[in-house]
């Protein structure tokens, strides 16, 4: 009989383990199911252009249609939001279709915009992290005079377990959409009557990085003549006026990524930690449930939440899983380690692998024009291949 | 009576206008002027608005009919820029709707100084007495066009986009749940039509709101189905059958299968104004909603005989909130829907008594995007977005220009009307003095303007005569 895997989720980590699970396994030899709520896929690392480029031109190069994709892997897609999954009885459910059996499931459903978490916040406030969020700021971004511009990260809720402790999930895209921002704005001649500044809730920027990379981002932004504020508790957020502990900063417009939370339907399954985040070991299996594995942003780890990390957490699990099935060597676990290619405008990136925050010694750091091209060509690749490069991470 | 000048007596042919006589002279005089003053304004027209649009125009023209035409040509500049000014020709489109016939009595020296415009709140609240209810920075609720011929899937995902970006919420509408549009969504209304097999209980529970829209059952299987020329919105009352209360007992029955698939949210119900409108809403009250929607005759102009059924929006939400107040049921939210296209529009009928409104089937962008099949989502989201931009500014304009600064301030006290029958249906002061209609001022002031005219002529007249004498004796 054949195999039924069943992966939830077809972002970053979805679409590698579709891909890893095809390289794998012949269609004859294992059904796969995807199931997701959008029909198309978004590159998101491709939408902090929203600070420099059209918004039309942004959302657009980075959708992939999947559905001739999917034909071509005969995998089976689901455009559904999925409710419950039940996993004695090995089942997924969905709002509207009958359940989905599964016999292995991977799960890449990433986590949730808490925009609830900070009263006054809401999509309204501005944002790069969805591509109708993108296009939107793109447009509001071109009608900008003069003012005090804000990107703020909002903080994680993660799990008190975590060790060691984050407190934000994803600053990169708020890091450079900042710099593009001002590189655009000096092009435009509007610097001298814009105030950027940065509010993150991390402890210090980039804070699961090294501090090489922190001091250079800190020298970076003094030079950008950016403020940043660092450890911010957002209290209230209105119209005109960002509330943090003890202070009032008024601004006229701002970029958020919302605060990071485990998705909410998630608590209602036995699957997560208490907290909507899904546990796993280091081989991405899920702690309690062997046929079940989570990759990517929705995990119970303080890892990078970054799209290269969900991608070398795929191939890990779909690689435990094919050794636990065919009675094969283990593959190595994996460890955390923070890629980092930050565009800083001007066709710059900052280029960055560590572990230090983990434990680890590795701390390489280049700032230049090569690590800009290598994420373009990244980025035309991966959308082309809908996220199934010819080399995976 | 008028007295007669000189240019007139050799022709000694008087003609009664209104309460002047004018002699033939006279008359081909100013029906030259008239004639000349209204090719310029039609060139004007032309050029400033009929041009630009005429594709916009031509795509219309089979779908709606002359008042939204009009309507379009002048909404349509807003799709590209976010102007802040209301309706620039409005005073050509012979009253669109009721709502037109009603205007704001700006705050002037009383009563109070106009509050920064930035500070201005567009928050609303509904569903008070609901666990959760809904809280939106704008009180406009997103629903897409019924009859779309293009893709109906692209205007309600493009509309949830906007939703979102704009802080107001998304009604599902009729046709396939999608759940992209949940997901784009922050705010969601399951909107379930009376007939359909009931909602899942997995699709109430994404839902942030639910309302159950008397009175659909299937169109095929309903008795008005061989009425094609009825209004949409009546197929749907018709199909209805009995009198709600009266045995109708799967409205009671889908409401409570509702409100147990999600406790937590504010459900209601979407009803159909009509002259018996009062009776309704009794009926509807027995099952406690935490809002009605109330759509009025300008809802769906799909027919010719849409204007023949219901009483118009204004009238309505005018009607259905002065019974919720004398029945002490302020905590049900009051939802306006039927012809609502502009922020003045919204404005009259929040002060009307509405705590939000239904929008989106009338919009120009919304109905035109059918017919362009350039037209993507994301482009169609994006004009949506700067025409909901635009709109919330202009309703802040409008509030600043009332001197309030919270939505809740808005009563009826800030309307005028222009008209006495828009006075006598809504109950709120009049502009002129009973006896006068519109068209009679506007032709008295016609009248007045052309005597003016003739008078300065004659004066112009009586003194080239003396000086032609003058100039043969030099
Ligand atoms: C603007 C931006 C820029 C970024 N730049 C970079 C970068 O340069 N480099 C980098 O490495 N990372 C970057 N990231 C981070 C990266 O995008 C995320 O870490 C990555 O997407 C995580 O992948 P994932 O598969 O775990 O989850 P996601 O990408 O969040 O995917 C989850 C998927 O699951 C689906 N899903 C979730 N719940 C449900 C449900 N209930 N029903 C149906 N479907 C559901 C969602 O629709 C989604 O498609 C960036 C992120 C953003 C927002």
């Amino acid at each position: 009989m054949k195999t039924h895997a069943v992966v939830l989720g077809a972002r970053f980590g979805g679409l590698a383990i579709t891909s890893w699970l095809r390289r794998l396994y012949p269609a004859e030899e294992l059904d796969i199911t995807v199931v997701d709520r959008w029909q198309d896929a978004v590159y998101r690392p491709g939408l902090v252009h929203a600070m420099d480029q059209p918004g039309l031109n942004v959302a657009k190069k980075v959708t992939m249609p999947l559905s001739s994709h999917w034909k071509k892997l005969r995998i089976t897609p689901i455009q559904d939001i999925i409710v419950q999954i039940d996993p004695d009885q090995q089942k997924v459910y969905t709002a509207t279709l009958p359940p989905i059996s599964y016999d292995v499931l991977f799960m890449a459903t990433g986590t949730e915009p808490g925009w609830d978490r900070i009263a006054g916040l809401s999509p309204r406030r501005g944002g790069v992290c969805e591509a109708y969020q993108a296009r939107h700021t793109a447009w509001q971004r071109q009608s900008w005079s003069q003012g005090h511009f804000v990107f703020a990260a909002g903080p994680i809720i993660g799990s008190p377990q975590w060790e060691p402790k984050i407190s934000v999930g994803c600053e990169c895209p708020l890091l450079e959409s900042a710099f593009l921002f001002e590189r655009w704005l000096v092009k435009q001649q509007l610097r001298t009557k814009t105030q950027i500044s940065v509010m993150t809730a991390g402890s210090s920027l980039a804070e699961n990085s090294s501090p090489r990379v922190r001091q250079q981002l800190t020298r970076l932004m003094a030079q950008r003549n950016i403020t940043v504020y660092t450890n911010v508790q957002f209290e209230r957020v209105t119209d005109h006026d960002i509330f943090i502990k003890g202070e009032r900063v008024p601004y006229d417009r701002s970029v958020w990524t919302a605060p990071m939370k485990g998705p909410s339907w998630l608590t209602n399954t036995k699957l997560d930690d208490g907290y909507g985040w899904i546990p796993t070991n280091n081989y991405m299996n899920h702690v309690r449930y062997p046929n079940i594995y989570a990759v990517g942003d929705g995990t119970s780890h303080p890892w990078p939440k970054m799209g290269h990390s969900a991608m070398v957490q795929s191939r890990v699990a779909v690689h435990h899983w094919l050794a636990k099935q065919k009675h094969r060597k283990l593959p190595a676990p994996f460890h955390p380690y923070l890629v980092w290619m930050l565009e800083t405008g001007d066709s710059h990136s900052l280029f960055s692998i560590t572990n230090m925050f983990y434990g680890g010694t590795t701390d390489i750091l280049y700032h230049g024009l090569w690590p800009a091209w290598i994420k373009r060509a990244f980025q035309r690749s991966y959308v082309w291949s809908h996220g199934s490069l010819p080399i995976m991470p | 009576m008028h007295k007669l000048g000189k240019l007139g007596k050799p022709y000694g042919v008087l003609m009664q206008w209104g309460n002047a006589d004018v002699s033939l002279l006279e008359a081909l005089a100013v029906g030259a002027i008239t004639g000349l003053v209204t090719a310029l304004t039609t060139l004007l027209l032309a050029t400033r608005f009929l041009i630009p649009n005429m594709k916009r125009l031509a795509v219309s023209w089979s779908r709606i009919n002359l008042n939204d035409l009009l309507v379009t040509v002048h909404v349509a500049p807003w799709q590209t820029e976010s102007r802040t000014h209301l309706k620039p020709i409005n005073s050509l489109v012979p009253w669109r709707t009721l709502l037109d016939q009603v205007a704001f009595d700006p705050a002037t020296l009383h009563p109070k100084a106009a509050p920064q415009i930035q500070e201005i709140s567009l928050s609303t609240i509904i569903g008070s007495r609901a666990r959760r209810p809904l809280a939106l920075s704008l009180p406009a609720l997103l629903i897409a066009p019924y009859h779309s011929m293009g893709s109906p899937i692209d205007a309600k995902l493009a509309l949830a986009q906007i939703s979102s970006v704009a802080g107001s919420a998304v009604v599902s509408g009729p046709g396939p749940y999608l759940p992209a549009q949940r997901a784009y969504a922050e705010h969601w209304i399951l909107q379930w039509h009376l007939g359909q097999p009931g909602p899942s209980r997995e699709m109430i529970q994404l839902a942030d709101m639910a309302e159950v829209s008397l009175g659909q059952k299937s169109r095929k299987t309903t008795p008005a189905k061989n009425h094609k020329r009825l209004p949409l919105r009546v197929k749907r009352w018709s199909a209805h059958q009995r009198p709600i209360g009266l045995g109708a007992s799967s409205l009671p029955q889908l409401l409570s299968q509702l409100r147990r698939g999600n406790p937590d949210i504010p459900v209601g119900v979407k009803i159909l104004a009509s002259q018996h409108l009062e009776t309704d809403l009794a009926a509807v009250i027995q099952w406690a909603p935490d809002f009605i929607t109330v759509t009025g005759s300008e809802a769906q102009r799909n027919s010719d005989l849409s204007d023949q059924f219901g009483i118009p929006t204004a009238i309505a939400i005018k009607r259905a909130r002065d019974w919720i107040d004398q029945h002490a049921m302020s905590h049900i939210s009051l939802i306006a829907s039927g012809g609502i296209v502009s922020a003045a529009d919204i404005v009259k009928l929040l002060a009307l008594g509405a705590n939000a409104v239904n929008i989106g089937p009338h919009l120009p962008w919304a109905v035109n995007q059918e017919n362009e099949a350039s037209l993507d989502i994301g482009q169609m989201a994006l004009q949506g977005s700067r025409w909901f931009d635009a709109t919330a500014k202009n309703m802040r304009v409008i509030l600043q220009s009332l001197g309030l600064e919270d939505l809740g301030d808005l009563d009826r006290s800030v309307l005028y009307a222009r008209t006495n029958q828009a006075a006598g249906l809504l109950g709120i002061p009049a502009a002129q003095p009973p006896s006068q209609g519109r068209l009679a001022v506007q032709l008295t002031a016609l009248i007045d303007e052309y005597q003016r005219l003739i008078s300065s002529l004659q004066r112009q007249v009586t003194l080239l005569q003396p000086q032609a004498v003058d100039s043969r004796h030099a």
